[in-house]
């Protein structure tokens, strides 16, 4: 499995705040989305929609356990890869289907331009900017998290088996 | 559900406090980092958030309503729709399912975290879990705060099952006596400032500086290591925490405590020295590798004050707050914010005086709930604000307009900065 999409630049602690604020926590998810795709996340890059792919440094979610991750798959995120990743909002990606990596122990951050074409290639482990060649490698999360979060998630699942419904 | 990637590989070692209490949650004899374990929660709080259209669920039936805590902390006092529909369906699922333990507006309201310290509904040993990010301030009561989604509160409300990936621990052992103006909150300032990021990390404290902390001292510390990306908090069961609940009246309050084991693996093990702190500041819009010395920052004039969150909302913060106000008044042009943690705590500042001494100097006290903290009900900071808070992070927006820039610190040092109008420490106004 391969997601292809434009390289957005972030750098560490990258909250929740950004991705849904609280002014936004209230509407529909629709709306929600629309204003990630309207604004600047963090002031320095704009959402395309076009499964854009996060590349971030430390803490990425860190923050409010509010449902960001939710509203980044409704934005058209393709994929989040960062040096780490908040528990919370990891727990947002495998509940809600958003596909989220951490490199690999030593790695660095991908260089790329905003924009910049790249692919996460999911069974070699590597995040590759197809203008560069440049790569890096993906660290594994337990295998149960993301066959849940690159099978769409465990909300569909709780669901389709009758044990929630969504309010 | 232990990862099988690293089960076995290594030689077995002690477990640390977080390990432990996670072993015994998910009924395996051990767990290290890496592993992810299925767990049974003992003890759940669902806050109004969970009734939430968009964020919450319905849930058709719940595996141990014994266990479920029901706060209404966010969205209190509810001032519109949705806000309203959320705290109508919470009370009929309160109803429904005949849970003992729920906080309403009212008399009993208050921050999730604030109750559960006070009323002491986590014991030592336990693990309790919420779908808000500072559930680790339960570490000061030797217990595991896991914060959790929405849609895990949902899962593991209704299969009474979770699961936590664990992380490696770090071990501060903090020692001596911290000087005047120096509180938990510059000890996490100093520990953001100096050693950064945290991410999965269990974070456990211990020493000599610990012993001498009262266990609401040690929430506010606890609670902040949600903004290191710390996954979970914990603080020794000592006679301080065995104290606190024989005055709630529990019986055996040493029960389930958890000690590490002497073998225990650390990834990290450092000392601070609490007399060499000071008071501190974090700049905005963050507080990793973002703290300064308070008598460092500048000349920051500020328009909004605040004192309060899960962190720092406890009657000693009215307290002191109140005795940095007193005889003075709250600069022209600032408006000074008090909410309480809870409207037990309020009622007591009430009785012992703490309220009128801070409206009389000009603040405005509030009830009990999350409010300016998350940007929520009316008191939130507009565009081109600048705020000093000792409420728990500082994100842009986080306070409400993200043109708002907010200065995290302690409370003497708000209280300072709001008769200074400026942000400077209590050594400074006293």
């Amino acid at each position: 499995m391969k997601i292809r999409g434009p390289a957005r630049i972030l750098g560490d602690e990258v909250s929740t705040e950004l991705m849904l604020p609280i002014s936004a926590l209230l509407l529909p998810l629709e709306e929600q989305a629309e204003r990630l795709l309207g604004g600047a996340m963090a002031g320095e890059v704009s959402i395309s929609g076009d499964d854009d792919i996060l590349l971030a440094g430390t803490g990425f979610g860190v923050g409010s356990a509010r449902p960001a991750a939710r509203v980044l798959r409704a934005a058209g995120v393709g994929a989040v890869v960062a040096l780490s990743v908040s528990q919370t909002f990891l727990r947002g990606a495998v509940n809600y289907g958003l596909a989220c990596f951490e490199y690999a122990a030593g790695e660095t951050v991908l260089a790329a331009a905003d924009g910049a074409s790249v692919v996460v290639d999911i069974a070699a482990r590597v995040v590759r900017n197809v203008d560069t060649g440049d790569a890096r490698h993906l660290g594994s999360f337990p295998g149960t998290l993301e066959a849940a979060m690159l099978g769409g998630g465990t909300l569909d699942r709780l669901v389709a088996e009758g044990l929630v419904r969504p309010l | 559900m232990t990862s099988p990637a690293t089960r076995g590989v290594v030689q077995p070692v002690g477990m640390t406090i977080a390990e432990k209490i996670l072993a015994r949650a998910s009924g395996t004899r051990r767990v290290q980092p890496g592993d992810v374990v299925e767990v049974e929660p003992d003890v759940l709080v669902l806050l109004d958030g969970n009734f939430m259209k968009g964020i919450g669920f319905e849930l058709p039936r719940v595996a141990f309503p014994e266990r479920i805590v029901v706060v209404f902390d966010h969205f209190v006092p509810a001032r519109a729709t949705p806000a309203t529909e959320a705290l109508a369906r919470g009370r009929e699922f309160v109803a429904r399912f005949g849970i003992d333990r729920f906080h309403d507006v009212g008399p009993d309201q208050g921050i999730s975290h604030q109750l559960v310290c006070d009323l002491g509904y986590v014991r030592p040993g336990q693990l309790i879990v919420s779908m808000d990010s500072h559930t680790c301030a339960a570490g000061s009561m030797n217990a595991l705060g896991g914060a959790l989604g929405p849609v895990d509160m949902a899962e593991v409300a209704v299969l009474g099952r979770t699961w936590f990936r664990c992380g490696p621990t770090v071990r501060y052992e903090l020692s001596g006596v911290p000087g005047p103006g120096v509180a938990p909150k510059d000890v996490f300032l100093e520990i953001a400032g100096r050693f950064g990021d945290h991410t999965l990390a269990n974070l456990e404290f211990v020493g000599s500086g610990v012993a001498a902390w009262s266990v609401q001292q040690r929430k506010a510390l606890a609670t902040m290591c949600a903004e290191l990306g710390a996954q979970f908090a914990v603080f020794p069961s000592d006679e301080v925490l065995a104290a606190h609940l024989a005055a709630l009246g529990i019986d055996d309050p040493d029960r389930g405590s958890v000690e590490p084991d002497p073998d225990a693996r650390y990834e990290a093990d450092r000392q601070i020295e609490l007399a060499a702190l000071e008071p501190m500041v974090a700049l905005p819009h963050g507080v990793i590798n973002n703290t300064l010395p308070a008598k460092s920052v500048g000349a920051v004039p500020v328009t909004r004050c605040f004192v309060g969150s899960c962190a720092n909302g406890t009657l000693s913060d009215l307290q002191e707050a109140a005795e940095i106000v007193n005889g003075r008044r709250i600069a022209t042009g600032v408006t000074f914010i008090v909410t309480p943690g809870s409207e037990a705590i309020h009622r007591r500042a009430v009785d012992l005086g703490y309220v009128k001494t801070l409206a009389d100097a000009g603040a405005v006290v509030t009830t009990a709930s999350c409010g300016s903290c998350a940007g929520l009900g009316s008191e939130v900071a507009g565009a081109g604000e600048r705020v000093v808070s000792s409420s728990t992070r500082n994100y842009r927006g986080r306070m409400g307009s993200p043109d708002a820039q907010v200065y995290l610190a302690s409370t003497a040092t708000v209280a300072a900065s709001a008769v200074a109008g400026r942000i400077v420490s209590a050594l400074e106004v006293n």
